[in-house]
């Protein structure tokens, strides 16, 4: 099975348990890294539309800057990919090990480290047979 | 043959295309036979199943919450009750959880076909499933599709099921007409399809699109077996409908856009309306292959709809007279009752 995005696809991984290709209808492109993305992972950064990742890294690298346009990115704090970021900055600040002795039922999970850092699923996760009566 | 044969089939699985297939057989079935036929059904759509119409058919539904162990009951309590002569799988010749191979043997004299689609090899071979086919099945029917089981017993090949003849298929005007459309206006149809998720996100995406969707564009209409449409009734851009079988509006349709199920991808191409779908990854299903060269959509939504516009694809060409595989498959069935 592929897991790369494919064209025509939102090319955004997401997953709360297992990370795969979100897979939805896109509806822009990412103006950072070109990668085409759905409406749920579309966020808006002044006039430039990018994948949540790259908003994410924006957000990183613009966290040493003097805090001159915190209000301007305001929204970010009712959005669910950003929530650990505004929400538990100590997350952010002391990375993935501190995520994990800390951890709260809220935040996200393992896989979701994963699509912050483009991390994609393996075969093993979804080949399982006769073991979802939802399967088609 | 009985004067009255019962027929049961085993139709779970999700989404509507495991029932739409059988309820396209039932339907051909029972004009040659007569005699009843029974769906069992776990798809979370049940609720848009209760728009079908047609004397003889019956869906039972098990929730789509139910596991393995409760579909192996709700099969066994509906054999039982029904004591048919003839059992049709869709797709899981083991059942989509097993419990038909559980089953099967307790009941030799069960005359069973399966309707064969593209499954995994892995899946295949892990299960055995041509030892299964070989043991407990009369007949596979390949359709309109290969099948990696057609060989383990007797099998024919047919075109794709379709739950309406092109006989049946209303005209251009009654079609404008379910699409709450004038009878000279064909829309640009989106579909909803597939997990309750993936329609959801349909829903998003027609909501996007109506308030981008420019008037020199054809009506924009979105038909979803999910509900809820109260929020965004006041949208005058889109109107949305809850239809089954959907086929009845096609000959409306300037364009459709969905999921490239079986169903819709084959019901597109024989209404002769173009598509442009979105493939998903499936444990038991093969979308990317199924869709031809300039089927699948690609970038931006808006652009691809004025692409396809001007370049006349859909221009509503005359719907010729299409075959539909349910019906062959269903007179070669009548020969085992």
């Amino acid at each position: 099975m592929d897991f790369r995005p494919r064209r025509g696809e939102c090319g955004e991984t997401s997953g709360f348990l297992f990370p795969h290709p979100c897979g939805n209808f896109p509806v822009a492109v990412c103006s950072e890294c070109g990668k085409e993305i759905c409406q749920r992972h579309r966020a808006q950064e002044s006039e430039r539309e990018l994948c949540t990742s790259c908003a994410k890294k924006l957000a990183e690298r613009e966290r040493d800057e003097p805090r001159r346009d915190r209000e301007s990115r305001s929204h970010y704090d009712d959005d669910p990919y950003f929530y650990s970021y505004h929400h538990y900055p100590n997350y952010w600040w002391l990375g993935v090990a501190y995520h994990h002795h800390r951890h709260d039922p809220h935040d996200f999970t393992d896989g979701d480290e994963a699509l912050v850092g483009g991390g994609e699923a393996t075969p093993d996760d979804v080949t399982g047979f006769e073991d979802d009566m939802g399967g088609s | 043959m009985s004067a009255s044969p019962c027929c049961l089939y085993y139709a779970l699985g999700g989404g509507l295309g495991h029932a739409t297939r059988a309820i396209a057989l039932a339907r051909q079935l029972r004009r040659i036979v007569g005699g009843t036929h029974h769906l069992l059904v776990n798809t979370p759509f049940a609720g848009t199943l209760r728009m079908v119409r047609e004397i003889g058919i019956s869906i039972e539904c098990l929730s789509p919450n139910a596991g393995a162990d409760r579909a192996l009951e709700f099969v066994a309590r509906w054999h039982d009750r029904l004591r048919p002569e003839l059992l049709i799988v869709d797709t899981f010749p083991r059942g989509l959880g097993g419990e038909l191979a559980v089953l099967l043997p307790e009941w030799p004299g069960l005359r069973c076909v399966l309707i064969g689609r593209v499954l995994p090899r892995e899946y295949v071979e892990r299960y055995e499933l041509a030892r299964m086919v070989g043991e407990h099945y009369r007949l596979v029917i390949a359709a309109g599709e290969t099948s990696r089981l057609a060989q383990s017993c007797s099998s024919i090949t047919t075109a794709p099921f379709l739950i309406r003849d092109w006989a049946e298929l209303p005209s251009r005007a009654q079609a404008a007409r379910l699409l709450q459309l004038d009878e000279d206006q064909s829309a640009v149809l989106l579909v909803g399809s597939g997990t309750v998720e993936e329609c959801k996100e349909i829903q998003d995406l027609a909501q996007e699109l109506a308030r981008q969707w420019g008037p020199e564009l054809p009506p924009l209409r979105l038909a979803c077996p999910l509900g809820g449409w109260d929020a965004w009734r006041s949208d005058s851009h889109l109107v949305t409908m809850e239809r089954f079988p959907l086929m009845d509006v096609l000959p409306g349709v300037r364009l459709l856009i969905g999921g490239a199920g079986y169903n819709l991808v084959h019901e597109s191409r024989a209404a002769a309306v173009p598509g442009l779908f979105v493939p998903r990854e499936r444990k038991y299903d093969d979308q990317f292959g199924r869709l031809q060269d300039g089927e699948r959509l690609s970038g931006d939504v808006i652009a691809a709809v004025c692409r396809e516009l001007a370049e006349g694809r859909s221009a509503r060409p005359t719907i010729r007279r299409f075959s539909n595989g349910a019906v062959e498959a269903a007179e070669q069935i009548a020969r085992l009752l």
